[in-house]
């Protein structure tokens, strides 16, 4: 087994069973190897040191965590405010469809066609109507 | 990791409604919550507020919990997805900013290192964990600083056994080199 393989195997001692071979061949490479030993006692060394920490939050954790839990009642509410603008706008352009709807069904009636100068109300001008009504003075 | 049967016990009471009940779970966990949390996210702010979620996840997913698992590891492996998420949002943050948040390079740490000697073990744990990337950090966090074996570490991670002990070697030389000139 090469030094890397031998390594490798030294490392996965620490986080698995070896089998019975492995353990014979890492045990024979730790008697002759000493910056194999030297290795081992560092990896024994970091899992230690890294066993110790301890690490933990500000003290009222608990507190906290509880501030932010729905009270007995078990509800939390929500305020849905772009459901309600859409149900809004939707009401509102319903509406608008419908009176522009009728509009045009008036216009229609009273007009008997949907042209241009109904739907605006302007009669059809001649340009002679159009200079004499530009020309004109009142006296 | 062992179940307790007074979890399953304090979780029914919590499900109907006892605020307390869920409140002692929260205490019994939160240790285990912050040093999974901590460990991977450094000692910051946003720590505190990812251990947080970790329970109101909980809270809401409480029905649907049958303690298959023990309670102590499926908060683990929530609060490990969380920390995740988290560590993926800075990396963002980094990318746009160019802001290397509260990451810390080994170099950065070296420099740092005035007087090896009195180094703080915690701070510089945490220093080193820094240096590790994410998918290393999180098997170093719930094999070495948890102390989950390699099978439950895979289980909570969802990989291979084999990927949990590659990993775990390759960041355990990663940490020797980095931990090489600090003296504990």
């Amino acid at each position: 087994m090469n030094t890397k393989a031998i390594t490798e195997l030294l490392h996965e001692s620490f986080h698995r069973r070896l089998g019975e071979q492995e353990k014979t061949v890492l045990e024979k490479a730790l008697r002759e190897n000493a910056d194999l030993r030297a290795q081992k006692a560092e990896i024994e060394k970091l899992m230690k040191d890294f066993g110790e920490v301890s690490f933990s939050f500000r003290p009222g954790f608990a507190e906290r965590v509880m501030n932010r839990i729905p009270g007995k009642t078990g509800k939390i509410i929500e305020v849905d405010f772009s459901g309600q603008l859409y149900t809004f706008f939707k009401r509102l352009v319903l509406t608008g469809v419908a009176a522009i709807i009728l509009l045009l069904l008036s216009i229609y009636l009273t007009h008997g066609s949907l042209s241009k100068e109904s739907v605006f109300g302007v009669q059809p001008m001649s340009d002679d109507n159009l200079v004499s009504y530009l020309l004109y003075e009142e006296e | 990791m062992e179940r307790k049967p007074e979890d399953l016990e304090l979780i029914n009471q919590a499900r109907k409604g006892d605020q307390q009940a869920f409140a002692g779970l929260v205490r019994r966990y939160e240790s285990l919550v912050a040093r999974t949390v901590i460990g991977m996210l450094g000692n910051v702010p946003e720590a505190d507020d990812v251990g947080q979620e970790v329970f109101i996840r909980f809270y809401h997913a409480m029905d649907k919990f049958r303690g298959d698992a023990a309670l102590g590891t499926y908060l683990v492996r929530i609060a490990i997805n969380l920390s995740l998420n988290e560590l993926k949002k800075r990396k963002k943050v980094v990318d746009i900013t160019g802001w290397q948040g509260t990451d810390y390079q080994v170099e950065d740490m070296m420099a740092g290192e005035d007087e090896p000697g009195k180094a703080d073990a915690h701070e510089t744990v945490h220093k080193a964990l820094e240096t590790l990337e994410p998918k290393f950090r999180s098997v170093v966090v719930l094999r070495m600083i948890e102390g989950y074996d390699t099978k439950e570490t895979a289980e909570i991670l969802e990989i291979p056994l084999g990927t949990v002990l590659s990993r775990l070697t390759r960041a355990q030389k990663q940490l020797r080199k980095v931990l090489d000139n600090v003296t504990f």
